[in-house]
């Protein structure tokens, strides 16, 4: 049978019908957090899925769940369009409150409650830091306005960060990658 | 200062959305292939979905005018990848791939698969709407159905040959789905958008019952009202052997992105509901 996406890159017409039901509320919660819940959000939303529907055949299982494969998805449209925007819109200002560490621990999945877990090793700098980059897309210089620390450290928080993260995501599986950064260096 | 290589770090900077898009163009023509997500971007990914608490699959519910939209692109991109050849999928590593599928150029086919979703979506947008458009659909077009054998002078296929040789038309072919009555079935459509004519030719087309359905033409069109397909009428197969209809539409219809066959009840329907859909043919694909 093979997961849902593979079943897209296949053509399965009931499988392309399945991921709005179960990736466009993920789309939704990711781009409508950063863009505003307006139509602009709903064209992006729409924009994702098809992007998603044209990629499946890029799935690995082996490197990431289908959510986190969507979600990377999601997040280079939302990039995208921030960057053509002038200015978030004030009809519809993005919500960057982020749920209690109760909330997100019983609603993670299992995979990224793992991603939580070595969240919670981190110095607590560095923990915000790298979550006011990753979650709330803030800028370096953006950052270091908000936590009154020197931009450098707030770039090396931010990178060496996330590197740990991806180092151990990629120690999870014994599986050969298809592509990582280090073997591209 | 981190001990990564500067490689390394524009990566993570790529993953966050931190470069400015000339750097973006740069990093990503160091990668084989730019939308293979990086391990940054799934880190990345990975560690937001950790901290919202996504992917669980308990998020909120899509709001419901945005689920019809998505529904009804999902319809549309199935509908278009139907129309490719039967052994054509994507091209990837996808790991059921088969040695003998062939890969799929996107590039070709990526122009009116998108124009079919938006086209449709839009329709079935328009639909949801009290004061939508569906009375306003043009009034279902009788079309003669001929077959060549049969044929009085001038037959349809005579019609037909003398608007190809008249030049300045349209010729489509026919992409067959994997519907039953499509099997085999091959043919083209011809259509002058200057004199607003056109004719159908099928071969193998499995023939109907017009007790039991009756097969309708839908027209998806840039020229006319772009929101919804025009209804092409609807017609009876009596032969597997070549037969030739003749398109009527009563409004006018400029540059058809996409022609589509659906098997519907006697009668034919104002709103197709897609499920049988049997063949396409689509300008450009």
């Amino acid at each position: 049978m093979g997961t849902l996406l593979e079943r897209v890159a296949l053509g399965d017409r009931d499988a392309i019908s399945q991921c709005v039901r179960e990736f466009g509320p993920l789309i939704w919660a990711l781009v409508a957090r950063r863009l505003g819940r307006g139509a602009d959000a709903e064209d992006l939303v729409q924009e994702v899925l098809l992007e998603v529907w044209r990629n499946a055949s890029r799935y690995d299982p082996a490197r990431s769940s289908e959510a986190t494969f969507v979600a990377v998805i999601a997040r280079r449209r939302v990039v995208d369009r921030l960057r053509r925007r002038a200015a978030r819109p004030e009809d519809a200002a993005p919500d960057l409150e982020l749920p209690s560490e109760q909330q997100r621990q019983m609603e993670a999945s299992v995979d990224a409650r793992r991603v939580l877990e070595e969240l919670d090793s981190f110095p607590e700098d560095q923990k915000r830091v790298l979550m006011l980059a990753v979650v709330n897309g803030l800028s370096h210089g953006e950052i270091a306005e908000q936590t009154a620390l020197p931009l450098g450290t707030v770039k090396t928080h931010v990178r060496r960060g996330l590197n740990l993260i991806r180092e151990r995501l990629r120690s999870r599986s014994s599986e050969p990658r298809q592509q990582t950064v280090e073997e591209e260096l | 200062m981190t001990d990564m290589t500067p490689q390394a770090e524009r990566a993570c900077d790529h993953a966050l959305g931190f470069l400015d898009e000339g750097e973006e163009r740069e990093f990503l023509a160091t990668l084989e292939d730019p939308q293979l997500p990086t391990d940054f971007e799934l880190a990345a990914a990975e560690l937001e979905l950790g901290v919202l608490g996504l992917g669980g699959g308990n998020e909120e519910r899509l709001p419901e005018e945005l689920e019809k939209r998505l529904e009804a692109a999902a319809t549309a991109y199935g509908w278009a990848l139907s129309a490719l050849p039967a052994n054509v999928t994507q091209r990837g590593n996808t790991p059921a791939q088969s040695p003998e599928v062939r890969p799929l150029d996107w590039g070709r086919y990526l122009g009116w698969v998108a124009a079919a979703v938006a086209l449709v979506v839009a329709w079935s947008a328009l639909r949801s709407k009290p004061e939508g458009p569906v009375t306003a659909l043009p009034p279902q077009v009788p079309s003669v159905v001929e077959p060549i054998a049969d044929a009085a002078p001038p037959s349809v296929a005579e019609q037909r040959q003398a608007l190809l040789d008249q030049g300045k038309s349209q010729k489509l072919s026919w992409s067959a789905t994997k519907d039953e009555a499509a099997k085999g079935a091959s043919g083209d459509v011809v259509w002058n958008g200057a004199k607003q004519v056109g004719y159908m030719r099928f071969k193998g087309l499995k023939p109907n019952d017009p007790k039991q359905n009756q097969y309708q033409l839908w027209i998806f069109a840039k020229g006319q009202d772009e929101r919804y397909p025009v209804d092409g009428g609807v017609f009876d197969v009596d032969s597997t052997g070549e037969v030739v209809v003749a398109i009527d539409p009563k409004i006018h219809v400029d540059d058809p992105t996409l022609f589509a066959i659906t098997v519907e009840k006697p009668g034919g329907v104002v709103v197709s509901k897609r499920e049988r859909i049997v063949l396409t043919a689509a300008a450009g694909g």
